[in-house]
């Protein structure tokens, strides 16, 4: 089910690839590209997550629940979930409101789907 | 007759050119730029197109089509020439091969494949101080980016072999000087900025140093604590220390660019804050200022979009229910700021990077309301 909702979202707004994972970095559904290692991404983000998370506490802010990159050849967004990460990597050239839009509402259906599972 | 066909195909694509070339000089556009560019590759190549976006860039430097169309562009012209380069280096491999292959993958962005090409030019030609060279510019650039440690040490250790190899290499020296006194090891950058004085044609900047490291009068730091001094450099502590009391900042903060002051006084906005990228504001021993914080978060996100090789960091955007806090990389400045959660970051951005399109390098500084 999760998956599903990954490959409608990455079909939506062409993403390179998304992946739910936990808050300790393991990753529980995804569907990225070749050119993406799932379980590095899944890593790299959780280290991401965590460092920032730290840092934004010295200024007060004591929880994140979305956080954008945007490098030189593609985006990265995460929304915090219940208990877990939804990861998207689009490319530069995608439109940033669509992609919020479409990413708030696979969000929204990753979490009814795993109050139901669960 | 198929040449003549061939003949009229081709003057009709130059004829479009010109055509749209005249339209992109009278009013320029990203989107002309663009078409102009596609064109152009069609015709001639993706090194001239490359040129074209390059030169649509300097107009329109915020535009992420042109910015996407010249990584795309600078791509296929480097995958051309590592193609090429690598059957050469099969064929007969001199360090000057390795050196361009290592180049162009340094403009493809791929850090890995340049360390790689370095290594195995340094294991076939250990006498030559090429492969040193070029892996001591990447890791000081990685350095200067990320403020990584281990980055900093290793470009150390490859320019000072370059330098034993070539004593007279400038580029190596100039590097090393200005490494060292990033994080005040005057004693050791002191031999390389009097060598390019006496030998070289050194910059305004490089004089500087040169004058704050005979004021330092220090001696040689060991290699301890030349690792030392970059693992605190890296925490953000201790870079605004002056070069001989250790109390005041190297450089005095300006005031902030007026685009930034209008950033300040925008509905929702708490502070704004400018820094060089090779600078860390005012001291913060604590690192809770906007600035160190920023500056962390450069370091670490950078890391993880380089490692999953999706270039350097423009931007970061981080919400929660207690506010909004927006980076961007600006050239050689890195601007912060902190809102309050219902903020409009969408309209902040366009202000922000409008100081960017009107040519101007925003100063430093920092100012809460």
């Amino acid at each position: 089910m999760m998956k599903r909702i990954l490959e409608e979202l990455n079909d939506k707004i062409g993403a390179r690839g998304s992946l739910v994972i936990t808050r300790d970095g393991i990753p529980i559904a995804s569907t990225t590209r070749a050119e993406f290692d799932t379980e590095r991404v899944a890593a790299l983000t959780q280290k991401t997550l965590a460092a920032c998370g730290a840092l934004v506490r010295r200024l007060g802010q004591e929880h994140i629940d979305r956080f954008y990159l945007t490098a030189d050849s593609g985006r990265m967004i995460f929304v915090e979930l219940e208990s877990a990460y939804l990861v998207v990597i689009t490319r530069i050239s995608a439109d940033g409101e669509q992609v919020m839009l479409e990413v708030d509402s696979a969000a929204r259906r990753i979490e009814r789907a795993t109050r139901i599972t669960v | 007759m198929i040449s003549t066909f061939g003949l009229v195909k081709k003057l009709q694509r130059r004829r479009e050119i010109h055509k749209i070339s005249q339209a992109v000089a009278s009013d320029p556009s990203p989107s002309k730029i663009a078409t102009l560019c596609d064109r152009v590759t069609a015709t001639k190549g993706p090194r001239e197109a490359l040129e074209a976006a390059e030169q649509g860039l300097r107009q329109f430097p915020w535009s992420e089509r042109l910015q996407v169309l010249a990584f795309r562009l600078a791509k296929a012209v480097a995958r051309d020439e590592i193609d090429e380069i690598t059957r050469a280096i099969a064929d007969s491999p001199t360090p000057e091969a390795y050196g361009r292959l290592a180049e162009r993958f340094r403009q493809l962005g791929d850090e890995d494949e340049v360390i790689r090409v370095c290594r195995e030019c340094a294991a076939r030609f250990p006498q030559n101080e090429n492969a040193f060279l070029v892996e001591g510019r990447l890791r000081t650039d990685r350095y200067r980016r990320t403020g990584l440690a281990r980055d900093g040490i290793l470009a150390i250790e490859k320019l000072e072999r370059a330098v034993v190899l070539n004593e007279q290499n400038l580029r190596a020296r100039q590097l090393l000087g200005g490494l060292y006194a990033d994080i005040r090891a005057y004693g050791r950058a002191l031999p390389h900025l009097r060598y390019l004085k006496m030998h070289g044609a050194p910059d305004e900047r490089l004089q500087q140093l040169l004058a704050d490291a005979e004021v330092a009068e220090t001696t040689p730091e060991s290699s301890a604590e030349i690792a030392a001094m970059f693992a605190r450099a890296g925490e953000g502590t201790t870079r605004n220390r002056s070069s001989n009391d250790g109390t005041s900042p190297r450089t005095p903060e300006p005031e902030l660019d007026p685009v930034l002051k209008d950033v300040r006084a925008m509905s929702g906005v708490r502070e704004v804050a400018v820094t060089t990228r090779t600078s860390d504001g005012p001291a913060d021993p604590d690192g809770t200022s906007l600035v160190s914080v920023a500056k962390s978060i450069f370091a670490v996100a950078s890391e993880s979009l380089v490692e999953m090789e999706m270039g350097h960091l423009r931007h970061a955007q981080i919400s929660g229910p207690e506010g909004k806090l927006l980076l961007f990389a600006l050239g050689s400045s890195e601007v912060s700021v902190l809102t309050e959660p219902r903020a409009a970051s969408q309209e902040i951005r366009d202000r922000v990077l409008s100081a960017s399109v009107r040519g101007e390098s925003p100063t430093h500084g920092s100012e809460a309301r």
